[in-house]
């Protein structure tokens, strides 16, 4: 076989000799940068974004997400889909074909056995896998033929690509975790620093938070590929030293996650060695709305429920008016610069199902005071604050203790003042704030406060789950623990069953359609939730890397077998 | 040639000897004058710098120009990241560091004097007192702080309201953290003194403890009390800038000296002069203060006095 690629490689290389690059390891060593130091390569032991990353070098999933949020096939043949037959009209399984020919690094063939042990092995119970949410609803994989795989799931799913898809999901070869099943999984540290797999490199040397060095794999599917024959993966230090070692000095080829503040983005572009480079995703950072009144002086267990709806909040042309007042440009500029842009939508991206609404991009400080003068709330004892039936325009808004954060809530502060609004700001330590202690009263489920800005996201490309998020079983109260994830307690009908038609919705295109639809209902129909901020995947690239495309969906090393040198 | 010019001097009272011995103390009085001087920029600046410490331009386009500038004549220190002034911002903030220095010092003073002198004078209570001043010592200070700052802050300011809740808080929390070390010296002292002729004397002709302690004890301990108080001072203004930096002091749009600090450090590259000033500011407080308390030890130890 090793005879095969490498007469393969070569006729390849002749065949390609005037284009760049055609050689398998010609281009010499490509150095990257994680300064969150990568501890295994194993995606399924560690949620760490970087050891996902990491590890998204050697093992593959059977499809990947590239920088449109579109499936493209890795280990499989094509994508299925109900169209070609791949997906049971009844949404209850998909049809999973592997590329023939198929090897791992070390000559053996990838088969269906791999697949199907892959999922046992992520969802033994004993095994504590970080990524069970990819297997969720999972009924049984089943391997007809070596090459065949067929997913059957639980209930219809109107969106079948979690299992085996993206770098959270990669397939492991069952010769080498066969071992490794169950209670065993995190003692394997052989087989988790260096592990088995089909991508383009294979691990050399495994130093736990500190290097990985990997060099090309041999029998790659691709002969022509990668055209670096070794990677240097460094960890340790912080975004800024990460972000100078690419654009100042020059020491590595890529930073992963150099988020800085935007003076320091221009200072280090000067240096003319490298570039930054974003990709937008899910995370939009906002501010939520509590429908229900957190008054202090009522009794505990009682704030912030639904039993008292909030006295000021509820109107809509105050929500609408709190949006309008907000320049959302000046909040990247001052926060973000590159790695953020303006957005009125939760759902931002990808574009088949992110809504075109626009309209909250213009700051209107005169429309909302218009807005609210007619809405009733004037300022009627001069203090400069509006009111209505002794009820006065003030706010508690709060967030986390962050730099940016707290710069964001003096700009806003400053805003709806003008317009009115007395606002008290609180900053919480965020892990306080998202702990989710049901004891403590500053948690953002609790949501002790009139609103509050933090930022979320959804994983994939799936936007049901997060959209599911609003429904009114998912309010959090002293009856669940304050568990829930519809913290601003919004329960609207036609929001229900809207998300009960995306259920059994099928489609990419279709689901598409209706997500832009739930996502308009909570934020420009009603402005329960007031986005600010897309805020992207930020990296540092050297000027002599080629071929390097920032993903948002996927992992950032997703076309690591493309790279090669600028000659 | 004799004078013939009797020179009688002023009989001065012992306060006027503390001073006269104080102001010889060169690093003493350097310190006192720049505490002083800190503390009329700090109290009266703002009636004559008018401008507001959280005022941000409402025009993005002249927001943007005034941010980060250096320093100027509009803006002597320069401003920030949001183009408020740097000026503005150190005064208010160090009203407020200030304020809970003094107060926190003698929240912390009261309690450690007052334990001090029973565990000194009353040897039946001796072992109690002291033993809880040793559980104090053994708790962790910062946990204690988070946790009462934890508990209390939502009840104290649906009272008194977020500003004043929290000063208050914070304070009590700084006061009731750091006596034990004034309650242990103190009892020396008492310990010592109680010895003394005079005591056994006043004693002798029935005078009652209570009596005792007023007019013999305290004015005798004042002097390591009064050292000590000058420390806790500076202990105080740390500490709530630690607070300040961990984001559990005062409201994000109130300034400290501590919180102006910690929002400096993340352009402490670009702009370090953001985080200089209040690193200066509480460095020199701390430092004067410092100095006027071993100034004040020396000047009123009689024995060094006339020296």
């Amino acid at each position: 076989m090793n005879f095969r690629t490498a007469l393969l490689g070569a006729a390849a290389a002749f065949v390609l000799a005037p284009a760049a690059h055609a050689e398998r390891g010609a281009d010499g060593e490509v150095k990257v940068f994680y300064y969150q130091a990568v501890s295994t390569l194993n995606a399924y032991l560690s949620s760490g974004t970087k050891d996902v990353e990491a590890g998204s070098l050697v093992l593959e999933p059977l499809a990947g997400f590239d920088q449109d949020g579109q499936l493209f096939p890795r280990l499989a043949q094509d994508i299925p889909t109900v169209e070609n037959g791949g997906v049971s009209a009844d949404l209850t399984t998909i049809t999973w074909k592997l590329k023939e020919g198929l090897v791992w690094s070390d000559g053996t063939p990838v088969t269906s056995a791999d697949v199907k042990f892959t999922w046992e092995y992520c969802t033994h119970p004993e095994g504590g896998c970080a990524q069970g949410a990819k297997y969720e609803g999972v009924k049984s994989v089943d391997t007809p033929d070596d090459l065949t795989v067929v997913v059957t799931f639980e209930n219809p799913k109107p969106y079948p690509y979690q299992p085996f898809t993206g770098g959270t999901a990669p397939i492991l070869q069952k010769a080498q975790f066969e071992s490794c099943i169950g209670a065993a999984a995190a003692s394997c540290t052989e087989q988790n620093s260096k592990p088995i797999g089909t991508g383009p490199f294979i691990v050399t040397d495994f130093k736990v938070n500190d290097v990985v060095t990997l060099e090309a794999n041999p029998n790659y599917r691709d002969p022509a590929k990668p055209a670096f024959g070794k990677v240097t993966l460094k960890g340790g230090g912080d975004a800024l030293a990460a972000a100078s070692a690419v654009m100042e000095t020059g020491e590595f080829d890529y930073a992963w996650n150099t988020q800085i503040n935007p003076e320091q983005q221009a200072q280090m572009e000067a240096g003319g060695k490298g570039t930054f480079v974003n990709a937008f995703g899910t995370l939009v950072e906002r501010i939520e709305i509590n429908m229900t009144n957190p008054d202090p002086a009522l009794p505990e267990g009682e704030r912030s429920t639904i039993k008292h709806p909030h006295p000021i909040l509820t109107d809509a042309n105050v929500r609408k008016a709190l949006s309008m007042a907000i320049d959302r440009q000046t909040l990247v500029d001052v926060g973000y610069g590159g790695a953020g842009r303006p957005t009125c939508n939760l759902v931002p991206a990808p574009a088949f199902q992110a809504s075109d609404n626009t309209e909250c991009l213009t700051q209107d400080i005169e429309g909302a005071k218009a807005l609210l003068e007619t809405a009733g709330w004037t300022d009627t004892d001069g203090d400069g604050i509006r009111d209505k039936d002794g009820k006065k325009l003030a706010l508690l808004y709060q967030t986390t203790v962050n730099p940016v954060r707290q710069d964001f809530q003096a700009l806003i502060k400053g805003w709806w003042n003008e317009i009115g609004v007395e606002v008290e700001l609180k900053a919480t330590d965020p892990s306080v704030f998202f702990g989710g202690d049901a004891a403590s009263p500053d948690t953002f489920q609790k949501f002790y406060a009139d609103v509050q800005m933090f930022a979320n996201n959804f994983d994939g490309t799936d936007a049901e789950p997060y959209m599911a998020q609003y429904l009114c079983d998912k309010i959090p109260g002293p009856d669940n623990q304050w568990q829930g994830e519809n913290i601003n307690r919004f329960c609207d009908p036609a929001y229900e069953a809207l998300k009960a038609t995306l259920s059994t919705t099928s489609g990419i295109e279709a689901r598409g359609e209706i997500v832009k639809k739930l996502n308009d209902m909570i934020t420009k129909d009603t402005n329960i939730s007031i986005p600010l901020v897309d805020r992207g995947r930020f990296s540092a690239k050297s000027n002599t890397l080629d071929g390097f495309v920032m993903n948002s969906w996927d992992t950032e090393l997703w076309n690591a077998q493309d790279w090669s040198r600028v000659k | 040639m004799t004078d013939t010019s009797i020179k009688i001097e002023k009989v001065r009272g012992p306060w006027a000897d503390v001073w006269a011995q104080f102001r010889k103390h060169k690093g003493a009085m350097a310190a006192l004058v720049m505490l002083g001087a800190l503390a009329v920029v700090c109290l009266l600046g703002p009636f004559v710098w008018r401008i507001d410490p959280n005022f941000i331009e409402s025009d993005t386009v002249k927001m943007f120009k005034m941010r980060n500038q250096g320093p100027s004549f509009a803006h002597p220190l320069g401003t920030d990241q949001l183009g408020r002034d740097m000026l503005a911002r150190m005064m208010f903030g160090g009203r407020i560091s200030l304020a809970v220095g003094m107060v926190a010092m003698l929240v912390a003073i009261f309690i450690g004097t007052t334990v001090g002198v029973l565990a000194g004078y009353f040897r039946r209570i001796d072992g109690l007192l002291m033993r809880l001043t040793d559980l104090f010592l053994a708790l962790p200070l910062l946990p204690l702080l988070l946790v009462m700052i934890f508990l209390f802050r939502d009840p104290i300011s649906g009272v008194l309201g977020p500003r004043l809740g929290t000063f208050l808080l914070i304070v009590m929390a700084i006061g009731l953290t750091s006596w034990m070390q004034a309650a242990r010296v103190v009892r020396g002292e008492v310990l010592a003194l109680k010895e003394r002729e005079f005591v056994l004397a006043a004693r002798s002709i029935g005078t009652p403890s209570r009596r005792i302690i007023t007019r013999h004890i305290l004015p005798n301990v004042l002097s390591p009390v009064l050292v000590a108080a000058t420390l806790g001072i500076a202990a105080a203004i740390i500490t709530e800038s630690v607070l300040s930096f961990l984001g559990l002091g005062f409201p994000p749009d109130f300034p400290t000296w501590g919180r102006l600090l910690y929002d400096g450090i993340a352009e402490i590259r670009t702009y370090p002069e953001r985080v200089v000033w209040p690193g200066l500011a509480i460095s020199l407080t701390v430092l004067s203060v410092n100095y006027i308390g071993d100034g004040l030890r020396d000047a009123l130890d009689p024995r060094i006095r006339g020296r």
